[in-house]
């Protein structure tokens, strides 16, 4: 072997505590079609096999805006442990494996411990894998607790071909939004110094002309906002905007956290909101996407002017 | 011979559950049979047949039971309020703790070997192919020391084609193998199950195959066309009986030798 690329095992662990039942938590993370709503990366899980003690799945899941499916084998223990490999680790590492571990602190309260054990090709590399690692399965974790505490978070990114400062500006100017954005039937902005942004927006979701009021502030890189009214079926409802350079273009992020409201909805409340997330979650894909065309386009009629 | 309907958790452990317990284990029982028996003198079940006992109500419960659970001096009315207790415990989970198999069975053997050497010989599939002449080929695809996941060709019968299968396994608590088929056989939806290794002396080791499955009732009426279900569900029981018994006396053989 190559001098200096020794491999090393290393391994994490992160614990959380979830206010939520052992039996719900488990099964959050026992059940696979859950994880596309708890996570707002994976974009699709393929079951192999499941018979409920062990999984064998593809989970396709966006890394740095591609897709990447990644395979995985687990063996449930009910209400105890769920173990798991990648038989086919990701590039850097020779194994991956790891378990969550459950225990109930009371009825109502789970801790979860979260272990990720990995031999890492280049240990050279181990300090930001390690880091890297943590946070994700830290971000996992929270997300979990979040998806079993009925709270929404929605976190999606799309890479824009245009400057970061000329996309914040389009993404501020909301008069305008309805020339990128068709569903919008009317703004009226109620104040604006440029720094704080009070409007009235009416836009079209499933059929109805929702009017919902919003408040943004230009906070550094991103644009934060609340709804002082929350949106027909919540309760909360807030979220951001942030802007971040990449190449010639901007990475733009979208996030949204936000609560059903149980008066409003007949369903079961985490049925609604898996729904409500899933359903949030394509449209503000949708907007990114709207936000993409619009840019390629002024940038394809740009070139043909120049030719 | 397959096991009926399972019970739940939620089901109170009575007489009659125990007696299905017993019937699963092949232990014979007479009319005067009643709660006062014991397990060692009424009974006359050995300390192999305890374990097989304990393995069965594990099993057919989900539950994990303690060594020594079960006492040559318990009568059965102990036993089934033991039980009881147990289950009552387990109860607040008992939806996810109900087995998902609808059949299962366990083989066991004596082997005159150490427990090490036994786990060793089961867990490292490179010894497979010189060991075991039915075995034509181990290709293996994963392996961290705790995971495996591996192709295995196997021909029972010279006259037969061979069958390439794939199987997925991990070590747990040292002496303990469990492993599952993600692509099962065409007849079978699920199948998994364990080996389990406990020492009886330092030459001597009990060796207890767990098979669990569920059959695939669309393929089965394609499959097996002149049986009725429970014939096809017979016959499926007694193949894996006689491939869990031939893979056992094997094993012996190979580590007798």
């Amino acid at each position: 072997m190559e001098r200096g690329t020794r491999s090393v095992m290393g391994e994490i662990k992160e614990r959380i505590l979830i206010n939520a039942p052992i039996s719900e938590v488990y099964n959050s993370y026992k059940d696979t079609t859950n994880w596309k709503y708890a996570l707002s990366d994976v974009l699709d899980v393929e079951t192999i096999y499941d018979d409920s003690f062990y999984q064998e799945f593809y989970m396709t899941v966006e890394r740095n805006l591609k897709p990447e499916t990644v395979r995985t084998i687990r063996f449930c223990e009910p209400l105890k442990t769920i173990e798991l490999f990648q038989p086919d680790p990701p590039p850097q590492v020779n194994s991956m494996r790891g378990k969550w571990e459950f225990k109930a602190i009371s009825s109502k309260v789970t801790e979860v411990t979260a272990t990720r054990i990995y031999e890492l090709k280049n240990i050279h590399e181990n300090e930001t894998y390690q880091k890297k690692l943590t946070e994700h399965l830290k971000r996992n974790l929270l997300l979990f607790k979040s998806f079993n505490e009925k709270v929404g978070v929605i976190e999606v990114s799309r890479y824009i071909p245009a400057s970061k400062q000329e996309v914040f500006e389009c993404f501020w100017d909301i008069k305008n939004w309805y020339k990128v954005w068709s569903p919008i039937e009317g703004v009226e902005v109620n104040f604006d110094d440029n720094y704080t942004q009070i409007f009235t927006m009416e836009v079209w979701r499933d059929g109805i002309c929702e009017k919902v009021q919003t408040i943004r502030k230009r906070e550094n890189d991103q644009i934060t906002f609340t709804s002082p009214v929350a949106p027909p079926k919540l309760k909360e409802h807030s979220g951001s905007w942030i802007f971040k350079n990449e190449g010639e273009g901007a990475i733009v992020t979208a996030t949204r956290n936000f609560q059903m409201d149980k008066e409003q909805i007949l369903e079961d409340e985490h049925h609604a909101l898996k729904n409500y997330k899933y359903n949030l979650q394509m449209r503000l894909l949708k907007i990114l996407d709207s936000f993409v065309d619009y840019y390629e386009h002024k940038k394809g009629g740009i070139i043909n002017e120049i030719h | 011979m397959p096991t009926t309907t399972l019970l739940k958790n939620k089901s109170k452990f009575t007489l009659e559950s125990f007696k299905k317990i017993l019937d699963q284990i092949s232990i014979d029982y007479d009319d005067s049979f009643n709660v006062h028996f014991t397990v060692g003198d009424d009974l006359e079940m050995d300390s192999q047949e305890i374990v097989e006992l304990l393995c069965e109500l594990e099993t057919e419960y989900n539950l994990s039971l303690k060594d020594g659970f079960i006492k040559r001096t318990d009568n059965v009315e102990t036993i089934i309020e033991k039980m009881n207790e147990v289950l009552l415990e387990s109860d607040e989970g008992s939806n996810h703790l109900s087995t998902p198999y609808e059949f299962t069975r366990i083989d066991t053997i004596s082997i005159k070997t150490s427990i090490s050497n036994m786990t060793e010989a089961i867990w490292d599939l490179g010894g497979w192919e010189e060991k075991l002449p039915h075995i034509k080929k181990i290709e293996i695809l994963y392996d961290d020391n705790y995971n495996q996941e591996f192709y295995m060709t196997v021909q029972t019968d010279e006259n037969k084609e061979a069958v390439k299968v794939r199987s997925i396994r991990r070590l747990i608590n040292l002496h303990e193998i469990e492993f599952f088929q993600p692509q099962p056989p065409k007849y079978l939806l699920h199948h998994a199950g364990k080996w389990s290794f406990q020492s009886i002396n330092n030459e001597q080791t009990e060796v207890i195959l767990e098979h669990k499955w569920n059959v695939n009732k669309d393929t089965l009426v394609l499959l097996y066309p002149n049986l009725s279900y429970e014939q096809a569900c017979e016959k499926i029981d007694y193949e894996l009986f006689e491939h869990a018994q031939a893979s056992l006396k094997l094993w012996k053989e190979v580590l007798e030798a």
